[in-house]
């Protein structure tokens, strides 16, 4: 019988410790959330294995689809359509910002008898405001994690980036239809770059990519499609 | 005499609370789109899924095991695996009805978190609206937006964009493909959530170890295994 009541007070004993751990838990919960409220740049998302593993996987689909789109492109060039061509390689950018690309982009257009700016019906132009919102691409082409945000943003969490992830982001535009974007680390900003490519189209899209190796500019924003 | 039984008692249902409660934390909601859904005996499907609300990543592994007529329905026992960064792996086994929009209603439910015996869960956690396992939101697509032809982890994929709904009636965008069992989905993007395919296959067995006991029983054993260390 004692061996059955000491059991039955470990066990009991056992509940308060758990419950006590969970208390603990909770309190330590509410002392980091205040901790990272005034440090915002201790509230960076964890890169375990996991969350680096399902980013990647993103990444490879999403340029999976890109490289599918650039060879429909690379097809309809070939075939003398440019303006079709460029549409499609612009897709692609949607999906996988590449600064090299969107140099090639830019020959392409020089080559096409009507710009893809040039093509867009006037009276429409009238009716998009240019103080709308549009979903950016935004890729961390780099091994660092760095921030990567618009004007009228700062460093936060929202807009903190693993090495390799790529996401949509909502930007807003400034009166005159242009994005600045930034990219930054440690509440510096080291590179910047304005949008500035017919901003009145709506399913015209900055595609931003981040590249530290880069020898040409860390930060590229180019015009991706819809 | 009878204080000890109270004692014993009160250790009792203190004990169930915490384990239930541990059981039901491993659960995950599988995001499934209706019309892609396949039940194809021994199809297997992983993917890497970001809970963009509590910020959290694990990995999700669904399978089609074996077929079984259960109340003259056919029904298919299918598995999912969650693996997380801070729970311990939880493998579902469930017979589920076979409907057109994928699982139906579960007639039986085994879970087995790793490190413990698998258990057959009651009725009343998987019967009627409030649903504690297979929790399945299913989305159903709104407009194929575009076809394309693309090549991942070296096996050629016939894909399409689609704008789907989920059942509250936000908008998700999601790649779907056919040949991606038995689920049919390659991502999925909403604000809430992400899901990536990491792999796909066949040949799926069981991951369940050992022979699952009656939800009450194994709780007794938790319960005398925990006093017994």
């Amino acid at each position: 019988m004692p061996r059955i009541m000491d059991r039955c007070i470990k066990a009991l004993v056992s509940c308060v410790f758990l419950l006590s751990v969970s208390c603990m838990s909770a309190g330590t919960v509410n002392k980091g959330q205040e901790w990272r409220r005034i440090n915002p740049d201790s509230a960076l998302p964890a890169t375990s294995a996991l969350s680096q593993t399902a980013e990647n996987r993103k990444a490879e689909i999403l340029k999976a689809l890109a490289q599918a789109m650039r060879d429909d492109a690379y097809k309809i060039q070939l075939k003398g359509n440019f303006d079709e061509a460029v549409k499609k390689y612009r897709k692609s950018l949607a999906y996988w910002p590449d600064s090299e690309l969107g140099k090639y982009i830019q020959q392409v257009e020089k080559n096409a008898v009507h710009s893809l700016t040039g093509n867009q019906p006037k009276n429409t132009l009238s009716q998009v405001s240019i103080s709308d919102t549009v979903t950016a691409t935004i890729r961390n082409r780099s091994k660092s994690s760095i921030y990567i945000f618009a004007q009228n943003k700062t460093f936060s969490p929202d807009n903190f980036f693993r090495p390799g992830e790529i996401r949509s982001v909502p930007v807003q535009m400034s009166a005159n239809g242009t994005i600045t974007f930034y990219a930054g680390s440690d509440g510096k900003v080291i590179a910047s770059e304005t949008w500035h490519d017919n901003p009145r189209d709506p399913n015209m899209i900055p595609c931003v990519l981040f590249d530290d190796l880069s020898a040409d500019k860390k930060l590229s924003v180019m015009t991706g499609l819809r | 005499m009878k204080k000890i039984c109270i004692l014993m008692l009160m250790v009792l249902i203190s004990c169930s609370t915490i384990l239930s409660a541990e059981e039901i934390k491993g659960q995950k909601p599988v995001m499934l789109i209706g019309e892609t859904f396949q039940f194809v005996q021994g199809s297997w499907g992983r993917y890497f899924i970001h809970d963009r609300q509590k910020n959290e990543y694990y990995q999700m592994s669904i399978a089609i095991l074996e077929k079984e007529r259960r109340d003259w329905k056919d029904c298919s026992w299918m598995e999912v695996e969650i693996i997380s960064e801070n729970n311990p792996p939880v493998v579902t086994k469930f017979l589920a009805e076979e409907t057109k929009e994928g699982p139906g209603d579960l007639k039986e439910v085994i879970v087995q978190v790793k490190g413990y015996s698998p258990f057959i869960v009651p009725g009343s956690f998987y019967e009627g609206k409030d649903k504690e396992v297979g929790d399945f939101k299913t989305a159903h697509v709104a407009k194929r937006i575009e076809k394309n032809a693309i090549n991942y982890k070296n096996r050629p994929l016939t894909v399409w964009k689609v704008e789907a709904q989920d059942p509250k009636g936000k908008t998700i965008d999601a790649l779907i493909s056919e040949e991606v069992l038995p689920i049919g989905v390659v991502m999925v993007e909403s604000p809430e959530s992400g899901m990536y395919l990491d792999d796909w296959g066949m040949n799926a067995k069981s991951k369940i170890e050992g022979t699952p006991l009656n939800f009450y029983i194994w709780l007794i054993h938790q319960t005398f295994d925990g006093m017994g260390q």
